[in-house]
């Protein structure tokens, strides 16, 4: 099959802009159901009725429930919310610091952007979980400190894609134009250089936010993430490993809900990279 | 007349052979080989004068001779004393020992090494928490190579109880003075097996001693102690064939083990107790009636249902239904949220408290410790869950490290042996130290009182005396379950807990 | 050849320098006071002060970095605050396991990826292909500890053909310590799989299009000739070049999965001291993970540099 033939064509185009649809449809589920959590969830995530443990999905438990009687169809609607709580603080984190530092080592060049850039490949340097894991160790397994921590090693690419945006347009005519015209650092930085990031800001946003949902879940299953009651996605799939002879569904729907919220999130990030590009990407 | 000759002399042969065959018979075909025991916790230390947890214990019933032992209906037996005199209204014991006994580095086991054992455990510089255990003992007098005489301050009548675990093991005095701190891994007892070596957290080793005292025994060849804290994986390895006894099964388990061919299970009354431990001196636990409305917060029957699927029983004093202490009588621990919240008000916490509770990172106490965190939370009580591992739990626990801690108690044949060391203001075990001279004193007093009826009376005031001062929040009397592979031969299961292999042999398969 | 791996070990030696400086920090300059983090807040001042003196903590920070770096250098990691094992030993002891799961995990992901890349790109929009695409878009997004407790239900608790956790070492039992490793392997590879499949189809089917090799088929050499030589080559670039980036997430998820199968291997070593708070074996396996992560990437470099002639010229 030839690839340059129209229908090879069309059948390309298509599935590439399914994979975005069907990511921002995941993705649109997700934030509806954070959104919505407390009306969507028929039960209180953390109320145990003792009368009803690990007993079955049914009518009045969709998802069944846990070890101690929560309803886990509540539980993972909930879970939700400790997810993007999770992807948004640690994309802002790296933004936060990223940003910035992507625009001086591109803007300022020199000592400035070596100086960024070895610490940055510094920081490239750890294994993301492993960073993690570090810093949870010494202050504490509390959430916040393993999003802070997944967020910092987010900050490299960040800084490079930022640091390469200011690259590629300081070359860029116009630029040189309005800076001969007299147009000040902050203005050309604002005018010509941001717009023209927000679209890879988001691609990588998106696969950010992707890779923290799953670093916290993993997190949380070890035990040093998220603590007891709260329903996190992570614990959940950590309880419904010691009972998976007798209650395999206390892991199934956590397990699902991460997986399709993490697929969506990388699914999109595909998407509008793939939209972005005009060439005819494979 | 040559045949008749050949006939003497085959019979002479046999008879010459037989001794063996015999001791053959007896064992079935199993003598030598190896058993893997998985435990749910490396051990801490190899000086039984030192050690503070239970798993210690497992290993030290092989390693260790005692003067005496327990059988299963909690009586003593006569194990390194062969017979004893109890005079003067209990104040004085004189032990007959065995002879013929060695250490496994050859020295002698006499007067002298008792002697020197108890000398050890009682001196000041040791610390030793067997120290606290023979309070009573006042003197010991060697009489004559083989007769020791122990004169206590006061009548204590669990004494022998207590010479059936930990204080009554002896060391050989020899070890000590050659590996001094070291002797905690270069153990050296009377028991039927000797050390070998311990690798943390991966296995300890054990072999036969050949000189043990008594003839034929052990069968087995070597034994290796395996720490697989998290009991599924140890469940599994139980199923597997990659251990062939497995001390300490999930509840959960208990049903699938029993069904799983080539398993067998027992289950009987155990001597353990489940209790959240809360510190007395610290805020906001120094306030007894903050105490007591945990106490009246917590749902022991739903733990026990939940948690424990209806297995052992819920636990209202540090006496297990085993025990002829129990007061069955003793009602005021069911579950009562508005007496609870009462208490919260009399403690000067109307609107509420949070504390952090610190436990073992095993994922099955979890489930536990959540149900309390509920049912805590439905009295407007917030308790945070810190989760631990087993070493730094019992280190954070022997340093007064927490608020709360929730930790259990393997149990001791004597009624005293689970209460005194806990509740007594110069308990050995008072972790979390509480004192009331009331208690001290109806401690005391069953102690020495020789008459079960009127110990039992005593036990049943103490048990009150707990409830309402709260120091602990008792939660749940475990069942004792043994899992073993059907190979594995001649173990008897006896309440304590203790896995002793003198007379386990395997057969062949 | 050799200058460029002259340069780039010559590169490599000031970030390593770095690298151990954030380590240090983690138990050093963070906040948190590792006596009373260790033993516990009502330890009387005397033991606390006990602690410090011992473990040299009262010293000025960059006298006490530059005994640690030079003790690290030599080796010595300190000693496990718990069993007072030497760290390095410890570290030792678990890391044919971890090596041993790498590789499986290597080997299952190359086995599955490389074919099914080939394939799904030589016969365009096939089934196949269809197949190999979703796979790679699913295979990355899935949570490697779901996946793993699938593959227990399944194939240990169900079907029972595999055990579910627990692990037997190479010397023992070479037959169960392969079963022992399937499952794990699967776990972790699976996510790299989805990877290479991914950048494999895209590379080999960036240089089926090349001039080059439409002239060689309009020559009527053999379809797998063609593939064979010219594609292959090129395509292993890319598989270079994924695993080289995804080495990081690699040994993160190793953690997970040592974690969760209860295999003895350097991962679980750091895990179960987090919860022990022993500081000394935490900061000795980071140590070690980030020293070896910035290694293998210097062999990725090399390697590709090999495969890749342009990148050494620059």
């Amino acid at each position: 099959m030839d690839s340059s033939s129209l229908r090879g064509i069309a059948l390309h185009q298509f599935r590439r802009s399914v994979v975005g649809l069907v990511g921002a449809a995941l993705v649109a589920v997700f934030l509806l159901v954070t959104a919505g959590a407390a009306w969507l969830a028929p039960y209180d995530p953390v109320a145990a009725d003792f009368a009803d443990v690990l007993s079955p999905p049914s009518w009045r438990h969709p998802f069944g429930t846990d070890d101690i009687g929560r309803d886990i169809l509540s539980r993972v609607v909930h879970g939700s919310r400790v997810s993007l709580e999770a992807g948004l603080f640690t994309v802002a984190v790296a933004l936060t610091i990223g940003l910035p530092l992507g625009l001086a080592a591109g803007f300022f060049g020199g000592r400035v952007d070596d100086l960024i850039m070895r610490g940055i490949e510094v920081i490239l340097s750890f294994p993301t979980l492993v960073l993690a894991l570090g810093i949870t160790a010494v202050l504490g397994p509390k959430l916040i400190h393993a999003l802070f921590a997944i967020g910092i090693v987010f900050v490299p690419h960040f800084a490079r894609l930022l640091r390469g945006q200011v690259l590629s347009v300081r070359e860029n005519d116009f630029v040189a134009a309005a800076r001969a015209l007299g147009a000040s650092d902050l203005r050309v930085m604002r005018l010509h250089v941001l717009p023209n990031c927000l679209a890879p800001i988001l691609v990588q946003s998106s696969f950010s936010i992707a890779f923290a949902i799953l670093t916290e879940a993993a997190l949380s299953f070890l035990g040093l993430g998220t603590q007891p009651p709260t329903p996190s996605w992570g614990i959940m799939l950590s309880t419904g490993r010691g009972y998976l002879e007798q209650a395999p569904w206390l892991g199934a729907f956590p397990g699902l809900a991460i997986f399709l919220t993490v697929l969506g999130f990388n699914l999109l990030g595909d998407g509008i990279r793939d939209a972005r590009d005009p060439r005819l990407k494979t | 007349m040559k045949a008749w000759r050949a006939l003497t002399m085959l019979l002479a042969l046999g008879a010459l052979a037989a001794p063996d065959r015999m001791i053959a018979a007896a064992e079935g075909q199993g003598r030598g080989g190896m058993i893997r025991i998985g435990m749910d916790a490396d051990n801490t230390t190899m000086d039984p004068h030192r050690s503070t947890a239970a798993v210690d214990r497992q290993v030290y019933n092989n390693l260790y001779g005692k003067l005496v032992d327990i059988d299963t209906r909690f009586g003593i037996v006569p194990q390194l004393a062969r017979s004893w005199d109890i005079k003067n209204g209990g104040l004085t014991y004189v032990f007959k020992l065995r002879r013929g006994v060695t250490f496994h580095d050859g020295t002698d086991f006499n007067a002298e090494s008792v002697k020197w054992n108890f000398d050890r455990m009682r001196d000041p510089a040791l610390a030793s928490p067997r120290r606290s255990e023979i309070a009573p003992v006042k003197d010991v007098k060697v009489v004559d190579p083989y007769t020791v005489e122990v004169t206590l301050s006061a009548p204590f009548t669990p004494f022998l109880s207590v010479l059936s675990d930990r204080a009554g093991m002896v060391v050989s005095r020899d070890a000590v003075e050659k590996y001094k701190d070291d002797f905690a891994r270069n153990p050296v007892g009377t028991g039927p097996f000797r050390f070998v070596e311990w690798v943390k957290d991966d296995h300890l080793t054990l072999r036969r001693f050949d000189g043990y005292w008594e003839k034929g025994l052990p069968h087995l060849d070597e034994v290796v102690y395996r720490p697989i804290p998290d009991s599924s994986v140890r469940f599994t390895a139980m199923r597997t064939g990659q251990i062939d006894f497995m001390h300490q099964i999930h509840p959960k388990d208990v049903a699938a083990a029993k069904t799983e061919r080539g398993l067998k299970v027992s289950e009987i009354p155990s001597l353990w107790w489940e209790a959240v431990h809360l510190n007395n001196q610290v805020a906001p636990f120094n306030v007894k009636p903050l105490r007591q409305a945990v106490w009246y917060a917590v749902d022991r029957t739903v733990i026990q249902r939940v948690v424990y699927y209806n297995q052992g029983a819920p636990a209202w004093s540090p006496f297990p239904p085993s025990m002829w202490a129990q007061d069955r009588d003793f009602t005021d621990w069911r579950r009562d949220p508005a007496k609870a919240r009462a208490k919260l008000t009399e403690g000067g916490m109307p609107k509420g408290l949070s504390f952090t509770i610190k436990g073992w990172n095993q994922p099955t106490q979890v489930q536990e410790l959540q149900i309390i965190q509920a049912q805590l939370k439905e009295i407007g009580v917030d308790m945070k869950i810190e989760l631990l591992e087993f070493g730094k739990l019992l280190a954070d626990l022997n340093s007064h490290n927490f608020v709360a801690l929730r930790l259990g108690w393997s149990g001791r044949p004597d009624p005293d042996g689970n209460a005194h060391a806990f509740l007594h203001s110069k308990g050995g075990l008072n972790r979390v130290r509480y004192g009331n001279a009331r208690m001290d004193e109806l401690l005391d007093q069953a102690r020495s009182e020789a008459d079960q009826a009127k110990r039992k009376a005593l036990y049943a005031q103490v048990t009150r005396l707990a409830a309402e001062d709260a120091p602990y929040i008792w939660l749940h009397h475990d069942a004792e379950v043994k899992v073993w592979a059907e190979h594995v031969k001649g173990f008897e299961h006896i309440s304590d807990g203790m896995i002793r292999l003198k007379g386990v042999w395997l057969e062949k398969r | 050849m050799l200058t460029f791996i002259g340069r780039r070990l010559l590169a490599t030696i000031p970030l390593l320098f770095f690298v151990s400086l954030v380590v240090f920090s983690f138990v050093h300059v963070l906040p948190g006071d590792p006596a009373v983090l260790f033993l516990g807040e009502e330890a009387m001042p005397e033991t606390l002060a006990q602690f410090r003196t011992r473990l040299g903590f009262d010293r000025p920070l960059t006298a006490q970095y530059a005994e640690w770096l030079g003790r690290a250098l030599q080796g010595d990691l300190g000693r496990s605050l718990r069993t007072n094992q030497p760290v390095a030993e410890a570290i030792l002891q678990r890391l044919p396991v971890t090596l041993e799961l790498l590789a499986a995990a290597l080997l299952v992901s190359l086995a599955i990826a490389i074919p099914m890349g080939i394939v799904s790109a030589v016969k365009r929009n096939s089934g196949v292909d269809l197949m190999s695409t979703v796979f790679a878009l699913v295979g990355f997004s899935m949570p490697n500890f779901w996946l793993g407790l699938i593959l227990i239900y399944v194939f240990a608790l169900f079907l029972r053909w595999l055990p579910p956790s627990g692990f037997v070492p190479l010397p023992a039992d070479l037959a169960e310590n392969l079963r022992s490793l399937i499952l794990p392997a699967i776990t972790l590879g699976t996510a790299l799989a989805a990877l290479v499949t991914r950048q494999l189809r895209s590379g080999m089917l960036e240089v089926l299009r090349q001039d080059y090799v439409r002239t060689a088929q309009a020559k009527g050499l053999s379809q797998r000739l063609v593939v064979g030589k010219h594609a292959l080559k090129n395509a292993l670039i890319a598989v270079v070049t994924v695993v080289g980036l995804q080495i990081g997430g690699l040994l993160g998820n190793t953690i997970i999965t040592e974690t969760l199968f209860a295999l003895p291997g350097v991962g679980r070593l750091m895990i179960d001291a987090i919860f022990s708070r022993d500081f000394f074996i935490v900061q000795g396996v980071i140590l070690f993970l980030a020293v070896g992560y910035v290694l293998s990437n210097l062999v990725v470099d090399v390697v590709y540099s090999y495969l890749d002639p342009r990148i050494r010229l620059r």
